[in-house]
């Protein structure tokens, strides 16, 4: 329960706690701020928390916005970065994110995209180099920004594991935000962006993962 | 008619098996409970109900038997609803067969001579649905005593274990168990020995089986297995000796009781082999077997129900003691699951990642005691500077405040001590829970050997008596832990050798003993794990294979000229004999000697992945050596670090390891050698040979770590960065994606869950001697190199040395640049790596043939269009479809290459030897 006595600041973990000068006199006690009440009290309230009042208006009119055969105007994607490149799939294809695990490379499996196999709790998935298939820049700008992270994906039962630079997240680009890919990505062969959009002012290519998955065939043998 | 093979498709058949296991499941549910049911209005719709949805899932599967059955019981069970019928305890007999019938014509192994058993259960519901099922179904005593006992004990309530399953299925499997103990019990009996703990055995099993039949109203069974009691006891008191013909008798009735529970033969007691039965045991009993011959006017014959109630005070002990004896026998019918590989290659792999992650809680259990020595390099520098300040004034505080921090400091130690022992006590418990379950996961794929052996004694008493021969069975490493899979195609293919070494391997005892030897014959059958393969041999002492006789025979059958067959060697010779067709006896028995044997023996061995050798010497015996994999699953393995990865090298296939110090290297012709033994070995990197990059290819090391494997005689020597222990691996497969990656055997995972691939020593070894030899037969550059020399290139592939030099040497006369590969294995990963212009292959040979060659080539791979000849000494029509349904382009006779047949179909397919040729 919330009692007024664990009910300080609670922003305090950041200026007396372990994330802030140590000063607090609970630490002795505690240790770290994780073992603290009003650490677990200030998680709790953040779910119990009130919505900001533009909260519902927001949904409201993104409910409003249904098109007339009652499905929403927007699509689902998984938003990642290759290199300086940002790119998306549609998270129907995506099975998970994790952190980057060790690869086993495969002998006589010489094509340029393979990478190796990857153990993903006991199953052994194959791992392919997304940017060299699809021709994305070659590496970040400088290593500071690259939170590196692995996709897995899966198409009807099979997956496939795709090292990236950085994932952003789940977005939601309308539909009719989808442009068609500017020509000179269009002459590119074979072709695997078919769409492009923009999120918080970066171009974002949307993948197209089925045509992919049918060039990984290929990458295997 | 076999099976399901003419019914339907089998994405429906799959569709529908699914569907009728539901509807079935509600059937013989529904039935059993009709039985005693009061409320039989709302079970007869619903019976009605999954009678009429069967019929509509069959009719779609055109599965034509079950639309029939079905109809019938829909009808009937409408019938009475109208209350036009009445559905007796009969009528539940012939409707509960009849789902059990639909079972079995649906099941994946398929029903044979299913048509047989339609008809007559069309019959029957026939005679139901028209109300004068009473007077057709014979038996009725049966019923009614099975009612009386039905009745008295209340099996027919569906109770927990036993509401899936039916009467008739509940005493099948009881009957297994107990008929599998008479059969040995009888084998034993000839064995001689003290015979009371077997007759005592017997007695028991016959009285289990006449207890359960009578249950279930078998009434036949019920007799035979009661005189075949009243025969053991008798035996027992030594009022009636058993001699080889009572055995016989007794034999045949454990056969009939077999036949009725498996449902394959009639279980009427009207029929004309239970009378004869019958009698023949009476005949036994009354220890008067000698007058067998008159047996069927024997006045002494009495009617075998009065003879069997006499005996009353023995049964009723025997009876006594019946609560005690079927629990005993239970347990041997351990029972099996179906479950799908995806299945358990998944838990396989879940099962693997759970003694990982056990084994990441041993090593915090390291990192916490690190931390304790932490703790006591603290004390000590603690406690040092105690001693420094002791010896100066005015620090009593600080001596004191320094005595409080050491307190604290072994108090938590103290506290670490306790936590990181309780963590240790856990992480062993998790740790030997996740073995246990790996252990228990791997050992569901296994079976002892002594599994399928069962069988054997019989089939060697019976078939010796039918063809005069005295043959001993020995049987050796029955506890031999076998893969199921592997264990199934091993027990048709030693069937098959058994049968031949009987017929045609053993002689007369008149000859036997004429040649010196023991009149009675042995055949043995032995188990055992060697080296991480299974071996099994199964020997014979009978006059082995005449190498004369052998040779006529391949002359006469037109393979080989006279000339040639005389040059062939033993082996070769021995070659012929895997021949489909192929058959040197004299007549063709009931037994053997069409032919066909050895040939699928040979098929089934090679599908398994596995070998067989014939050895034979005249007069002294036969031996066929099986080599097989144990299983795929589990591997003893060395682990390698190359090219900074985890590799895994099967112990099996490792002569011996070795550092070899790089003044011992010396170079020959740009290759790595060194000296050992007076042979000089190659040494090849791992790297190179899987075409993997070296790692410090610049940092040139002073020791080098090496498995030497042999080939013959030869050694190789295989260059490794560090060799990582000896493990046990669980095996996998690789993903299918991947193909068949040359070198690659298997995959798996070590202890830290980092992936290990299991490298196939053999393909190295041949890989090895392709790079010694001159360049990589296999290397992408190496190939378009040749090509641009301009010859066409082809690729040879046989078994045998003979037939592969010379067939090399016609095309190679004719300008074209030939390879050679020893088996279809090696060509397939030849065909991967070069673009050949024709290959040339052969249909036998050993680890993949020729026709599963072409179809590899053909399904995939980046030279699926290539043209293929097959020569094999394979010649008949369906042989010749085989190979061009695969997609051959061409099937030639052996022998054509010594004509220009070869040549021309050559030139007919891809022209002249020059690339430019047409």
């Amino acid at each position: 329960m919330i009692s007024e006595a664990n009910k300080p600041d609670s922003n305090c973990r950041n200026l007396i706690g372990v994330w802030g000068d140590n000063s607090c006199p609970e630490l002795e006690k505690h240790v770290h701020c994780q073992n603290c009440p009003v650490f677990a009290n200030t998680g709790r309230e953040l779910l119990a928390r009130q919505a900001p009042e533009d909260y519902l208006v927001a949904w409201e009119a993104r409910a409003a916005n249904l098109s007339d055969d009652g499905m929403v105007d927007a699509i689902s994607v998984l938003m990642f970065r290759l290199g300086k490149e940002w790119y998306s799939i549609r998270t129907k294809f995506v099975k998970e994110v994790f952190n980057p695990l060790p690869t086993h490379a495969i002998p006589h499996r010489l094509h340029a995209c393979f990478i190796g196999l990857v153990n993903l709790r006991g199953e052994l998935v194959p791992c392919a180099d997304l940017g060299k298939l699809i021709g994305a820049s070659q590496p970040p700008a400088d290593k500071e920004r690259a939170w590196p992270r692995m996709i897995a994906t899966d198409w009807e039962g099979t997956s496939w594991v795709f090292p990236v630079d950085e994932v952003r997240g789940i977005i939601y680009p309308l539909e009719t935000a989808l442009r068609l890919p500017p020509v000179t990505i269009e002459m590119a062969s074979p072709n695997f962006t078919h769409k492009i959009f923009d999120h918080e002012r970066c171009d974002v290519g949307l993948l197209d993962y089925e045509l992919i998955e049918h060039a990984m065939r290929s990458v295997t043998l | 008619m076999t099976g399901l093979e003419g019914y339907g498709d089998a994405t429906m058949l799959e569709l529908f098996r699914e569907d009728a296991e539901t509807q079935i499941a509600v059937l013989s549910d529904g039935l059993i409970a009709l039985e005693s049911s009061a409320d039989s209005e709302s079970l007869l719709e619903e019976l009605m109900r999954a009678a009429h949805s069967m019929k509509g899932a069959a009719r779609i599967a055109e599965i034509d038997p079950v639309v029939k059955l079905t109809h019938l019981a829909e009808d009937i069970f409408v019938a009475a609803q109208r209350a036009e019928l009445v559905i007796n305890r009969q009528a539940i007999d012939v409707l509960l067969a009849t789902t059990d019938l639909i079972v079995a014509i649906v099941s994946e192994e398929g029903l044979q001579n299913a048509d047989a058993a339609v008809e007559s259960l069309l019959e029957q519901l026939n005679a139901i649905r028209s109300g004068d099922a009473v007077s057709d179904v014979p038996g009725e005593a049966a019923t009614s005593s099975a009612a009386d006992i039905l009745g008295d004990t209340g099996v027919a309530t569906p109770d927990e274990d036993l509401a899936d399953l039916s009467l008739l299925e509940l005493f099948a499997e009881e009957a297994e168990t107990q008929l599998n103990a008479l059969s040995d019990g009888l084998m034993a009996i000839e064995d001689g020995g003290d015979l009371s703990p077997v007759l005592e055995e017997l007695m028991r099993s016959a009285h289990s089986i006449k207890g359960a039949a009578r249950i279930v109203g078998l009434n036949s069974v019920v007799k035979v297995a009661h005189l075949l009691e009243d025969v053991f006891v008798a035996a027992q008191k030594n009022t009636l000796q058993l001699n080889r013909n009572s055995v016989d008798v007794a034999l045949s009735a454990v056969d009939f009781m077999n036949g009725v529970a498996q449902g394959s033969a009639p279980s009427n007691d009207g029929g004309e082999e239970v009378t004869l039965l019958l009698e023949r045991l009476t005949l036994v009993r009354s220890g008067e077997l000698a007058e067998l011959q008159a047996a069927a006017k024997d006045p002494s014959l009495e009617d075998p129900i009065s003879q069997a109630v006499k005996p009353s005070t023995t049964e009723n002990k025997a009876q006594d003691s019946r609560p005690d004896d079927a629990p005993a026998a239970r347990p041997a019918a351990d029972k099996a699951i179906k479950m799908t590989t995806a299945t358990l290659e998944r838990l396989t792999g879940m099962t693997a990642e759970a003694v990982v992650e056990s084994s990441r809680i041993e090593s915090i259990v390291d990192e916490l005691t690190e931390l304790g020595i932490e703790h006591r390099k603290l004390n000590r520098m603690l406690t040092e500077l105690q001693r420094g300040l002791a010896d100066q004034d005015g620090t009593a505080w600080i001596d004191e405040a320094l005595g409080g921090a050491l307190a604290q400091l072994s108090e938590c130690s103290r506290l670490l001590a306790e936590r990181d022992g309780k963590l240790e006590h856990y992480a062993r418990r998790s740790t030997s829970l996740a073995n246990r379950l790996s252990r228990e996961t791997l050992a569901s794929r296994m079976l002892p050997f002594g599994t399928i052996l069962r069988g054997y004694p019989r089939l060697i008493r019976d078939m010796g008596n039918q063809l005069g021969k005295v043959c001993r069975l020995e049987l050796k490493g029955e506890s031999t832990l076998i893969d199921r899979e592997i264990l199934e195609k091993l027990d048709s293919a030693l069937n098959h050798i058994v049968r031949n070494a009987l017929d045609h391997g053993l002689e007369n005892p008149a000859d036997r003993v004429a040649a010196n030897k023991p009149g009675e014959a042995t055949i043995t059958l032995e188990a055992f794990h060697q080296a991480g393969r299974l071996r099994v041999l199964v020997s014979d002492n009978g006059r082995g294979i005449d190498p004369e006789k052998l040779r006529t025979s391949i002359v006469k059958k037109e393979l080989e000229s006279e000339e040639n067959a005389a040059r062939l060697s033993q082996e070769e010779l021995q070659e012929f004999l895997f021949l489909p067709g192929f058959s040197t006896a004299a007549a063709v028995t009931e037994i053997s000697g069409r032919g066909v044997g050895l040939d699928s023996v040979r098929t089934m061995v090679q599908e398994s992945g596995g070998k067989i050798l014939l050895n034979s010497t005249q007069g002294l015996g036969t031996r066929f050596d099986i080599e097989l994999p144990v299983t795929r699953s589990v591997a003893r393995v060395l682990l390698l670090r190359i090219s900074g990865e985890v590799y895994a090298v099967p112990i099996a296939g490792i002569e011996y390891t070795d550092i070899v110090a790089a003044s011992r290297l010396k170079i020959i012709e740009g290759r790595v050698y060194f000296e050992h033994k007076d042979q000089q070995v190659a040494l090849i990197s791992a790297a190179e040979v899987l075409e993997l990059p070296e790692t410090d290819i610049d940092n040139p090391r002073e020791e080098i770590p090496v498995v030497i494997m042999q080939e013959g005689a030869r050694l190789y020597a295989l260059e490794v960065e560090e060799f990582l222990g000896e493990r046990d691996l669980m095996v996998r497969t690789l993903d299918t994606r991947l193909g068949d990656v040359p070198d690659v055997a298997a995959i798996s995972t070590d202890e830290n869950g980092a992936i290990v691939l299991i490298l196939d020593i053999d393909e190295m070894i041949r890989n090895m001697e392709a790079l010694i030899s001159g360049g990589r037969l296999v290397r992408r550059s190496d190939a378009a190199m040749q090509q641009s020399a301009g010859l066409k290139r082809l690729l040879v592939v046989d078994d045998s040395l003979t037939v592969r030099q010379a067939e090399r040497q016609v095309l190679a006369n004719a300008g074209y640049d030939v390879d050679i590969a020893v088996d279809g294995l090696e060509a397939w990963s030849a065909v991967r790596l070069t673009d050949y212009d024709l290959v040339v292959s052969d249909v036998d040979m050993p680890r993949m043939n020729g026709i599963e060659l072409v179809r590899k080539i053909r399904a995939e791979g980046r030279n699926k269009d290539v043209p293929v000849i097959i020569v094999s000494y394979k010649d008949r029509a369906e042989d010749r479809l085989k190979g061009m349904e695969a997609g051959a382009n061409y099937y030639l006779a052996k022998g054509g290459f010594q004509d220009s047949s070869l040549l021309n179909a050559v030139h007919d397919l891809i022209g002249g030897p020059r690339q430019d040729d047409k």
